[in-house]
């Protein structure tokens, strides 16, 4: 049991340390005492103490003395260096560490030393993407999306523009004045902002000095201090988009020549697709470009040719394989046209390659050549044909004779020749003239040409002789027809001459072995007929 | 007169070769005895206000020594008290925080705890760091280059459980 008093005084320190709300008057019996002062004031040290700690107050100046409040005041120590080290560690000083204080000592240092991991990742990280920011190849950006502001550029983005680091101060300067048509910047905001990202935008943009830049922009939305930025990577491709005008102009003018050439102008893949083909191929085939380019390789060209070209074709195929130069063909082809006839094209064959040297395709160039062909076609009958008779001439007699003889030996087939001569054509010329016997010479070949077979070559020899080389013809069949030929001849009535004879020589292929023996074996029979009266035929 | 020991850090000796069974440490009290049988003379000699000016500049003699063969010179105030906080410590001195410090104002409270001086005193209700704010001073000096008043305004003696510093930097 204690006294009332005693138990006033409990009530009123238990309410000090227990209530949230106190009496602020002790009890009065005991206020003046000394010993109750210095307690009163000590608990009362330690609730407002205990007050200000718990607010977070670490300024407040704990008075008194004794174990409570010196363990209140080494809190307060405790949490005052907290608070300095927390502050040196914000600064970037992670070598801080607190000690002593049990679990919350490895708690806090266990943070510091992550934040600083952390922190150093970052640290690193932001390092990176500065040396990447830095040393992409491509001018590099980052904006604000709302207003354009530039918030770092690369020194590629420098180098592109022309701009220095004076004139690109971050913060001040815009990126928007940079654009040539503002509406390319509202295009450019509204991909942005729908898909969160930009692909290869083409935008014109002035550098420095307002020289004008086309530049292929992607750029990706990001947000920096909660604010939507761009970051862009712009490729300059000025001098590309130049190149590709003079390339468009130089393709559109040669598309205009190829287009307008005479000459059809094409490009085929390795299939022997056509890829392309100038409208000329309707004017040499009577085939429009369409369809053309629907034909198939046996439509294009005549059997003959398609075999050539379908050799040329494998050969090309081969070397493009094989890694080699693709070697220029150049050949005649004869062509189906749309009305059934056929034309001669000389074709150039060559191979398309890129600029890395990578093979294309083939450009060909055909030319119509019918023209040429019968250009040549009567050089060759000129060259073969003799000028006043029309017959053969001696280099066609040559050569058959030749390639009969050359059958002959190799196949064992039979041919004969029939050597002729006018009889007394010096009285002729002599009688008549010259033009008189010209013009016997030309009814001789005439009636010549009527009586023999297809087949049968006939050719001045020379003067007033001529050869007759019969293919497969026994010296019999040669004998007959030679005869019917005297026969023909004597019973033709020559202009002005009148009546004209022949004497007639025959040989046929035997054992010569030369094509000269025959005909000097026919010849030597001329000779006997001549010798026995004329007008008559002999076999040798 | 000359003095008799004129203080360098060789005075100290060598201790390894000194003891080399009982090592380098010795007992905390051994040491208290030592300082507070030499006060209590000194005090009985000049009075408590003299002995306290000895002391401080005692504590300022080593501090001085201190620093130059136990610090490694730096102008990073983090490093310095990094370097005195672990050598304070591994040496048993006490453990050191700084509560406060902004070296543009020259203003720092440090405290130190399990002091070697005072800590576990009876409470005598004066501060009895002199010794240390001396110490504390010249290590202060020698880190800034700026000379330091430092002030104990709480200590174990004053029954606060640990020993609080002011440190203000005197402009010359």
């Amino acid at each position: 049991m204690i006294s009332k008093d005693a138990r006033t005084i409990l009530e009123y320190f238990q309410s000090l340390l227990n209530d949230l709300h106190t009496s602020p008057v002790p009890p009065e019996n005991i206020s003046s005492d000394n010993a109750f002062i210095a307690l009163d004031q000590t608990i009362k040290t330690i609730r407002n103490s205990a007050i200000e700690l718990r607010n977070g107050n670490l300024s407040h100046d704990i008075r008194g003395r004794g174990y409570v409040l010196g363990s209140l005041k080494n809190l307060q120590a405790s949490l005052r260096n907290l608070t300095w080290i927390t502050k040196t560690i914000a600064s970037g000083d992670f070598s801080q560490r607190v000690h002593f204080l049990g679990d919350f000592s490895e708690a806090f240092n266990s943070m510091t030393e992550k934040l600083e991991s952390s922190i150093h990742e970052l640290e690193e990280a932001r390092s990176h993407f500065e040396m990447v920011f830095q040393t992409i190849p491509d001018a590099t950006v980052i904006t604000k999306v709302a207003d354009g502001t530039l918030i770092a550029y690369n020194r590629a983005f420098m180098e592109a523009t022309k701009f220095t680091d004076v004139d690109l101060t971050v913060g001040l300067f815009n990126i928007r004045d940079l654009y040539i048509d503002a509406s390319q910047r509202e295009s450019f905001i509204k991909a942005l902002e729908v898909n969160g990202f930009v692909e290869n935008l083409e935008i014109c943009f002035y550098g420095k000095n307002n020289e004008r830049h086309i530049g292929l922009v992607s750029s990706k939305k990001i947000t920096i201090e909660g604010m939507p930025h761009a970051l862009s990577v712009i490729r300059d491709i000025t001098e590309l988009k130049a190149i590709e005008a003079k390339l468009q102009q130089s393709e559109e003018r040669h598309r205009l020549l190829a287009d307008n050439a005479a000459d059809v102008i094409w490009t085929m893949d390795l299939t022997g697709r056509f890829t392309y083909i100038s409208p000329s191929v309707e004017k040499l085939r009577g085939y429009t470009v369409e369809e053309v380019m629907a034909q198939s390789q046996e439509e294009v060209l005549c059997p003959g040719s398609l075999i050539q070209m379908q050799e040329g074709l494998a050969r090309a195929i081969n070397s493009v394989q094989n890694g080699l130069p693709f070697q220029v063909y150049r050949g005649e082809l004869e062509q189906p046209c749309k009305d059934g006839t056929t034309v001669w094209t000389e074709a150039t064959v060559s191979g398309i390659y890129s600029e890395d040297g990578r093979f294309i395709g083939m450009l060909g160039v055909t030319r119509d050549i019918s023209e040429r062909k019968l250009m040549e076609e009567e050089i060759r009958r000129l060259s073969i044909t003799d000028k006043l008779t029309q017959s053969f001439n001696r280099l066609k007699l040559d050569e058959t004779l030749e390639q009969q003889f050359d059958w002959s030996v190799s196949y064992g087939l039979p041919f004969a020749t029939i050597i002729l001569d006018i009889d007394h054509f010096k009285l002729v010329n002599d009688t008549y003239g010259h033009q008189v016997g010209d013009r016997v010479l030309i009814e001789l070949v005439e009636v010549l040409h009527d009586n023999v077979r297809n087949g049968d070559v006939v050719g001045r020899w020379g003067g007033e002789e001529f050869l007759i080389i019969m293919p497969n013809t026994t010296l019999a069949d040669a004998t007959v027809m030679a005869e019917w030929l005297r026969q023909a001849v004597a019973s033709h009535a020559f202009t002005t001459a009148g009546q004209v004879t022949i004497s007639l020589g025959v040989a046929a292929f035997a054992t010569d072995n030369a094509p000269e023996t025959i005909v000097s074996r026919a010849d030597t029979a001329l000779y006997k007929a001549k010798e026995k009266g004329r007008n008559r035929v002999e076999v040798c | 007169m000359a003095e008799k020991y004129e203080f360098t850090w060789e005075l100290l000796g060598d201790i390894g070769e000194g003891r080399p069974n009982l090592g380098n440490t010795t007992r905390v009290e051994i040491y208290r005895l030592m300082q507070f049988t030499i006060r209590d003379i000194i005090e009985k000699h000049v009075g408590v206000k003299e002995t306290d000016e000895i002391f401080y500049e005692a504590g300022q003699l080593a501090g001085n020594a201190f620093y130059q063969h136990m610090i490694t010179k730096t102008d990073d105030l983090n490093h310095f008290v990094n370097q005195l906080k672990t050598v304070l410590k591994e040496l048993g001195m006490g453990i050191l925080r700084v509560e406060e410090a902004d070296m543009v104002k020259g203003e720092l409270i440090l405290t130190v705890s399990e002091d070697l001086d005072c800590s576990g005193l009876p409470e005598e209700g004066y501060e009895i760091c002199t010794y240390d704010e001396g110490f504390i001073s010249a290590l202060l000096e020698n880190f800034s280059g700026k000379p330091f008043i430092v002030k104990e305004i709480d200590c174990w003696c004053t029954g606060d459980r640990t020993c609080r510093f002011s440190a203000k930097a005197v402009n010359r």
